[in-house]
């Protein structure tokens, strides 16, 4: 018993320190930036309050919001290869992105600067990506419900309907102007700077939602670990609530990329690192998956911010950039909970 | 004769419509604190029979449950009556502890309480598993997988644990071992039934013998329904029974190394 309390210590122990990393990560973001602030001018400036701290927020909120997305699908799909990115749900929220700049003309570009796009009709966008980013899984699912296609099966459908979003993209990239094909590529980079302070106030409320409901289905989540059968045999219904958690799971992960774009990896890397800490127990692994998704985001856009500053490089391309070598390194050392 | 805990009517079960099937009418009956082992050759319909009952598949027929029809109750109910160890339990990253814990599922509210803690505890102190409680499951042997399978299923508190080759891929001294813990549950009223390959299993361990060939009972009854003429019959093989010490073995009959 000593060796359980003390891993639920080191457990606990890794909590706290998330959490103190987080906020230390938001003060240094909102000081670092093209316009350096005091801690005095912080509170009056308008820089700040109207772009900053939106967009430290929703980096948080986006972070969060897809590492939660990508801990819980990998769960119940018992794939860790699983996020909103492999599943095509970013795929299809382009799609919709592209599909509402071409041919509503929401979206212009503005040359002035390195991400310079102009939505003129944000909700329009956003609307569009959300329902092209659910079409793909509501194909998924009713797939797995009508054929009942295993877990694996479902990951190989959503490899799937990416492919098909992207040439479905690709085709209308093709025909479309130069200047809406521009505003088509910029909006998929991936950006937590878009957002107001309403948009933040949704995507919060929907993430309080889906990570209340999570934490008390959390003994489910563990459950479903071994397997549909042992599942069943400890009183759940396998079946139903794979399609549960994937419902809302998918719906975190369509309202953070309608509202930011496409920023990979962070679902996928969010949980792994967690696993490889403290292993796979979704009592940790729901809270612990959206803290480091929120952290990871929030360096990364903070460097992306600052780098090369003061253009600005999209947040998405960041997380690559720093995430792959990052979780390479951590998979290479050889953590026995890997995978 | 004890109480009838388990009754099963004329149950039928096939994976797709129209397919032939592979539970063909099993009438079987379980009593308190018996120990039943189904014996059959593969594709006998052992695993099955198991899943049915423990309802993780959904077969035609009646089970009742001291005398209660089960088809109404919840499959939360159902994991406070039965507990089922998998033939092979997918590995999970859980420490021991919570992996037993999960047993206390269909109890369970808002978090485990202090009775959830105490009936695990108490588990793996009796399977003798405390030392590993915060061990992941990707680093256990064999053996201690599927005493934390067999912890996980008492932990239900189940009236009747429905065991898959509990001894399969186990070295002999965890054979034992587990079959050990298994007879010691007869004592707390606690009723098995255990599929296995090993004929020898069920002349040491078994109260009662169900034999079944393609799907049906081919016989039931004590000890004595595993003899030449059954084996022959249902696994097509000759074999020789002999007696050592009022004790029966059963070898293959004029094996080729002798």
């Amino acid at each position: 018993m000593e060796h359980y309390q003390a891993l639920e210590k080191r457990r606990r122990l890794l909590g706290y320190t998330l959490g103190i990393l987080l906020i230390l990560a938001a003060l240094v973001a909102v000081q670092m930036g093209a316009y350096e602030v005091s801690l005095r001018e912080l509170l009056e400036s308008v820089v700040i309050w109207n772009i900053r701290i939106p967009r430290i927020t929703s980096a948080l909120l986006v972070g969060a919001m897809l590492g939660l997305c990508g801990g819980v699908m990998q769960c119940v799909l018992r794939n860790p290869l699983a996020s909103p990115f492999t599943l095509g749900v970013s795929s299809g929220a382009a799609f919709g992105a592209a599909v509402a700049i071409v041919f509503l003309g929401v979206g212009q570009l503005n040359r002035t600067g390195l991400t310079g796009v102009i939505i003129d009709n944000p909700y329009t966008l956003s609307a569009f990506a959300f329902f092209f980013s659910l079409v793909t899984v509501l194909v998924i699912l009713t797939l797995a419900r009508l054929k009942q296609i295993t877990p694996a099966a479902m990951i190989l459908a959503g490899v799937a309907m990416s492919s098909f979003f992207q040439a479905a993209t690709m085709l209308i990239q093709l025909f479309a102007e130069d200047v809406k094909v521009a505003a088509v590529v910029f909006w998929t980079f991936g950006d937590v700077g878009r957002s107001n302070w309403i948009e933040i106030g949704l995507m919060a409320v929907i993430f309080g939602l889906v990570f209340s409901y999570f934490v008390l289905r959390r003994w489910e989540l563990n459950a479903m670990l071994g397997g549909d059968e042992t599942a069943k045999s400890l009183g759940l219904e396998p079946e139903r609530f794979r399609v549960k958690v994937m419902v809302l799971a998918s719906l975190l992960a369509a309202v953070g990329v309608s509202f930011a774009g496409i920023i990979g990896f962070v679902g996928l890397i969010a949980p792994h690192l967690v696993r490889l800490l403290i292993g796979g127990d979704y009592r940790y692994l729901v809270p612990y998956s959206s803290l480091l998704g929120a952290l990871v985001l929030l360096l990364s856009d903070t460097v992306g911010r600052t780098i090369i500053s003061p253009a600005v490089i999209p947040v998405g391309i960041v997380t690559s950039f720093l995430g792959v070598p990052t979780f390479l390194y951590l998979l290479l050392r050889g953590e026995r909970y890997a995978a | 004769m004890q109480r009838e805990i388990l009754r099963t009517e004329d149950l039928h079960f096939s994976y797709h419509k129209n397919k032939s099937h592979i539970l063909q009418g099993i009438d079987l009956a379980l009593h308190e604190g018996e120990l039943v082992f189904i014996m059959g050759p593969n594709g006998s319909g052992k695993t099955t029979l198991l899943k049915c009952l423990g309802r993780i598949l959904k077969p035609r027929g009646a089970v009742y449950l001291e005398g209660v029809e089960i088809q109404g109750l919840s499959q939360n109910d159902l994991a406070k009556i039965f507990g089922y160890v998998p033939q092979r339990s997918e590995l999970s990253p859980l420490s021991v502890f919570d992996a037993v814990m999960l047993g206390r599922k269909p109890y369970m509210g808002w978090r485990p309480n202090r009775r959830d803690v105490e009936v695990v505890k108490g588990v793996l102190f009796m399977l003798n598993l405390e030392s590993l409680s915060a061990k992941p499951l990707t680093e256990l042997s064999g053996g201690e997988l599927q005493k934390v399978a067999i912890a996980r299923a008492l932990a239900q508190e189940p009236k009747v644990l429905l065991l898959d080759e509990p001894t399969n891929n186990l070295d002999f001294a965890s054979q034992i071992e587990v079959m050990e813990i298994i007879t010691r549950l007869k004592a707390d009223g606690i009723s098995s039934l255990v599929t296995s390959h090993d004929l020898n299993l069920p002349l040491v361990y078994a109260d009662r013998v169900i034999l079944m060939k393609d799907g049906k009972v081919f016989a039931s009854g004590d000890k004595d329904v595993l003899n030449e003429e059954t084996i022959k019959e249902v696994y097509g093989v000759e074999v020789e029974i002999h007696r050592l010490n009022g004790k029966r073995i059963i070898l293959p009959k004029d094996h080729v190394s002798a």
